[in-house]
């Protein structure tokens, strides 16, 4: 009896540790996350790093900031942020041009592991005649100029879309890296272009959703319109009865019921 | 009576040295013959006489499975191909009915019954087919329609000659093929081994003379059963059987078959105990693997290449036992259990896109426990009384992430397993005196809903040209049974009628979905499996065998079923009234036999699966034998020609507009040692 206690205790002090760990921060707060922009702030001793889920691609974006002591390495734990993605054009003619793309704020209060999230939505790749970097204030009042580098994107994620009126939307889809066989989080955020440098989220618009296997012909069944749910997020479900090439069509409404763009769609390859 | 009740159809060699056989003379003439089945009839594989009985189910030595059971009066056969045709019950199929070989479940790892399990055995492999629609019809298991089960030939023990055998071939005109047999067996007085292998192979077979593309196919079999005598009232048997089919078209689908490979091994012990309450008991312990595989790639207007593959394996174990309970009552007792995993898939290959792919069957593990009980009580001498009843426990659930998620598109849930209790439960007496018997069984009966029906994603049904979808919501289909049968038998004449009806709930067949795509290029619509308040099925069957002149005899059976719906319209893919008719003149070396066969219009159709009528036919067969002795063995020619008049027919339960097989010359030899 004693010696089964014993054995017993002895085979749950492992449990008592994996469960101690996962009640901790994790000691690497980035694990899985890869770097995607880094600079110094030297009046302030820190560095600056930009961490995203995946490399950066055209479409949206999640970002995660993080200050670092430049000498200890520590995370600071008690910076906040502010983002502005920018985008230098040089024309022909070597005349440079710079504008913005939509993007979410890094939002404090979201912070976690010392990682405070933000979000960017870029409209086109890194290239030989344009390149982004990161505008990025530390505890608003240390600015860095952090470069990054945007990769067109595998799949499409990015709609431009225009009115009548020459207004400008941008439809981006958020990445699922993850597509399955069955019901799949579809989400859409939804900005619309005032000038080069502005973009506002879009809250009252309506989307209608129609996936089709266009080598196929057919469509799937019991799909769920994106519908708004905050700062110009649309989420739904869309459902795939088999994997390989989907082409998602969207009929996206403003709130007149005018559509806005024409075929307008998203391909997705599982 | 029995004749009709629960048949023993002797199969392989000359089987019985009676002249004039009923199956059932396998048993002793007491009230309680239904279990004759389950003894062990040790049959000596030696030809003397002739045995028209035999010889009218299996009218070939190189007879397919399916042509012996197209013979039984309550059978039919749905076929899509040349190959591997689907058992139907009274109008029962698929998991209706019970399939099983020498107690072991088995199932088709096709999504579209291209591989019912009868298609995996070989006559030659069999001792007997059992047939049984009420009375003990659940014995190996839940269901609604009756069940076969397919009894493997065993080693015979201490048998006069060490090593006997029999060799037989025979070669078609029409199809251009060849049908092989072989079978030996070497029986030591303690150890026996017996083996059996056979050879088929079939081109495109020829109907008003036009060559009817994909109805050719080649398979190899091979069954091995050895046999040790533990002691002198205890037996271990093994049996290993290897089945494998390819290059078979399927004339009726989009699609061929590649391969299709079934492994079926069991272990078995049984003992005869001293005891004299205890008749037998059986125990065994089996285990099967089958994989199928769909071929598109010699098909000329495929719009888009796929690949279709399908497994299916299942590990069971049965224990089974009668008692003498006293001198009135036999009780048997049968526990079985099994687990079947499925899985189903389908590829496309787009050009110049990436491929697609699904779960057609999402990795479906199906496990069931039952418990069977059925007692005889001998009443009087004239006068028995039968109940029995299984209870099953039975599970069904979807074991991957793929398979689960695959089925939100639906909104199903499909995180639980599906359990369910199946109730079947029969009674019924028997009444004998002198030459007439008859009986009445009244029966209840459950029976699990299958794959298809629970899962099946996107399976294109080629018959009514829908995509078919499960429903895991639905309810398992039900059965109130009544049969009665009469007979009179004599030492000439033996005739035997069967009445029934079953009165079917929840009958399941698929609604159209309009709002449903269709995932089959072509398709007409997606259908989901839903139910029906319920449908019947009632019918007849008659069985004559009379002796006309000496040495001339006529064997015949004629069937008759009906199916309506709640509507009363008529139900899918009911056979017309049909005769089968044998006259066998034998005499010393030589043997005659011509056949008949006849069935009427179908004209009740379902508009439901787009069902076309289908007009009457009548056919003839006419086949000779003459056999003499070599030494001690015996040599045997056999000619025949099928379809004398060329008639261009096709059966009601014959898919796709296909035309069956024009005049055929067949044929061939055997040698017995």
């Amino acid at each position: 009896m004693k010696n089964l206690t014993k054995y017993l205790v002895i085979a749950i002090i492992p449990f008592l540790f994996t469960s101690c760990e996962k009640s901790e921060e994790s000691p690497n707060p980035t694990i899985n996350k890869i770097k995607v922009g880094e600079a110094m702030i030297t009046d302030a001793n820190t560095k600056l790093q930009i961490w995203a889920d995946a490399d950066l691609n055209t479409g949206y974006n999640k970002l995660y900031l993080i200050a670092l002591d430049a000498t200890t390495n520590e995370p600071k734990s008690d910076a906040t942020f502010a983002i502005k993605p920018m985008m230098t054009m040089t024309m022909t003619g070597g005349m440079t041009m710079t504008h913005s793309s939509p993007f979410e704020q890094a939002d404090a209060a979201a912070k976690k592991n010392n990682l405070t999230p933000a979000a960017a939505v870029f409209t086109m790749p890194t290239s030989d005649s344009g390149f982004w970097k990161m505008e990025v204030t530390l505890n608003n009042n240390k600015k860095a100029i952090i470069p990054i580098k945007v990769e067109e994107s595998k799949q499409s994620r990015l709609i431009m879309a225009s009115t009548a009126d020459k207004t400008n939307y941008i439809v981006a889809l958020l990445p699922n890296p993850a597509y399955k066989i069955g019901a799949n989080d579809f989400e859409l955020q939804i900005s619309r272009k005032i000038d080069a440098n502005t973009y506002t989220p879009v809250n009252d618009f309506t989307v209608e959703m129609t996936p089709e296997m266009p080598d196929m012909g057919h469509g799937s069944p019991n799909n769920v319109n994106p519908t708004f749910v905050a700062n110009g997020h649309y989420k739904g479900k869309v459902n795939f009865t088999m994997s390989g090439y989907w082409k998602v069509n969207l009929k996206i409404k403003d709130a007149s019921g005018t559509t806005i763009g024409e075929d307008t769609f998203f391909k997705i390859t599982f | 009576m029995e004749f009709s009740k629960f048949i023993a159809i002797g199969l392989g060699l000359g089987l019985l040295a009676f002249g004039n056989v009923s199956a059932q003379e396998c048993c002793p003439t007491d009230s309680i013959y239904k279990h004759c089945n389950l003894q062990e009839v040790v049959i000596t594989e030696k030809v003397s006489g002739d045995n028209a009985l035999l010889k009218f189910y299996k009218s070939t030595k190189t007879s397919s499975t399916e042509d012996v059971l197209s013979r039984l009066a309550a059978v039919n056969l749905i076929r899509r191909g040349n190959y591997a045709m689907e058992p139907v019950i009274r109008g029962f199929s698929a998991s209706q009915i019970g399939l099983t070989l020498d107690g072991i479940k088995i199932f088709g790892a096709c999504t579209d019954h291209m591989d019912p399990p009868t298609s995996y055995v070989e006559p030659s492999n069999l001792k007997s087919i059992q047939l049984a629609t009420s009375a003990g019809a659940s014995k190996f298991g839940s269901n609604i329609g009756g069940s076969l089960n397919l009894q493997l030939a065993q080693a015979q023990l201490g048998t006069e000659k060490t090593v006997s055998g029999m060799f037989t071939s025979s070669y078609s005109l029409a199809s251009q093929s060849t049908n092989n047999v072989l079978e030996l067996n070497y029986g030591a007085k303690r150890f026996g081994i017996r083996f059996s292998g056979v050879y088929r192979k079939s081109g495109n077979y020829l109907a008003n003379r036009q060559e009817v593309p994909f109805t050719q196919y080649q398979k190899l079999n091979f069954s091995v059963n050895s046999k040790y005598m533990l002691s002198d009232n205890s037996f271990l048997s093994l049996d290993v059987l290897a089945d494998d089919g390819w290059n078979i078209g399927y004339a009726a689908l989009p699609m061929d078959v590649s391969s299709a490979k079934a492994r079926i091994y069991a272990l078995s012990y049984k003992v005869f105990p001293k005891n004299k309450a205890f008749t037998y008991f059986e125990t065994k312990v089996y285990g099967n693997n089958i994989i199928h595989s769909m071929d598109d790639t010699k098909r000329p207007l495929t719009p888009m290449h796929m690949d279709m593959p399908g497994w299916s394996d299942t590990y069971g174990a049965y224990t089974e036992t009668a008692i003498t309970l006293n001198s009135k009552n036999l009780l048997t007792i049968r526990t079985d259990g099994y687990t079947n995993l499925t899985r189903a898939e389908m590829t496309m290959y787009p050009q110049n896109s990436a491929p697609m792919f699904m779960l057609t069957w999402p990795d479906v593990r199906n496990t069931t426990i039952g418990l069977y009980l059925n007692n005889d009580y001998l009443l009087n001498k004239k006068f028995t009384i039968n109940l029995n009843g299984r209870l099953d426990y039975s599970s069904s659930k979807i074991t991957s992430e793929i398979g689960r998620t695959q089925l939100e598109v639906f909104n199903y849930k499909v995180d639980n397993a599906r359990i369910k209790l199946l109730k079947n439960i029969n009674g019924g007496t028997t009444y004998k005196s002198g030459n007439f018997h008859s009986s009445i069984n009244i029966g209840y009966s459950e029976r699990p809903s299958s794959t298809n029906e629970l899962y099946g994603f996107y399976l294109f049904n080629a018959y009514d040209g829908y995509d078919y979808i499960g429903n895991p919501n639905i309810k398992d289909e039900r059965s109130f049974n009544m049969e009665l049968n009469a007979g009179y038998k004599t030492k000439f004449t033996d005739i035997t009628v069967a009445l029934f009806n079953n009165e079917i709930q929840n009958y399941t067949l698929g609604k159209y979905h309009p709002e449903l795509s269709v995932m089959t290029i072509g398709a007409n619509g997606v259908k989901v499996y839903e139910q029906i308040a319920h449908a019947n099925l009632k019918g007849f069957e008659i069985g004559l065998s009379t002796v006309l002149l000496k040495n001339l005899q006529l064997i015949s059976n004629a069937r008759y079923t009906k199916g309506t719906d709640n509507d009363n319209n008529p139900l899918p893919l009911i056979s017309p009234f049909k005769l089968t008719s044998s006259v066998r003149y034998a005499k010393s070396k030589f043997s005659l036999q011509a056949e008949n066969i006849w069935a009427t219009a179908q004209n009740k159709v379902s508009t439901m699966v787009n069902e076309k009528t289908t007009p009457a036919y009548t056919l003839f067969n006419l086949r000779g034998t003459y056999a003499f002795k070599v030494k001690q063995n015996k040599l045997e020619l056999n000619a025949g020609v099928e379809n004398l008049f060329d008639t261009y027919y096709q059966d009601h339960l014959d898919w796709g507009n296909i035309p069956r097989p024009g005049r055929n010359v067949m044929m061939g030899l055997s040698y017995v040692f």
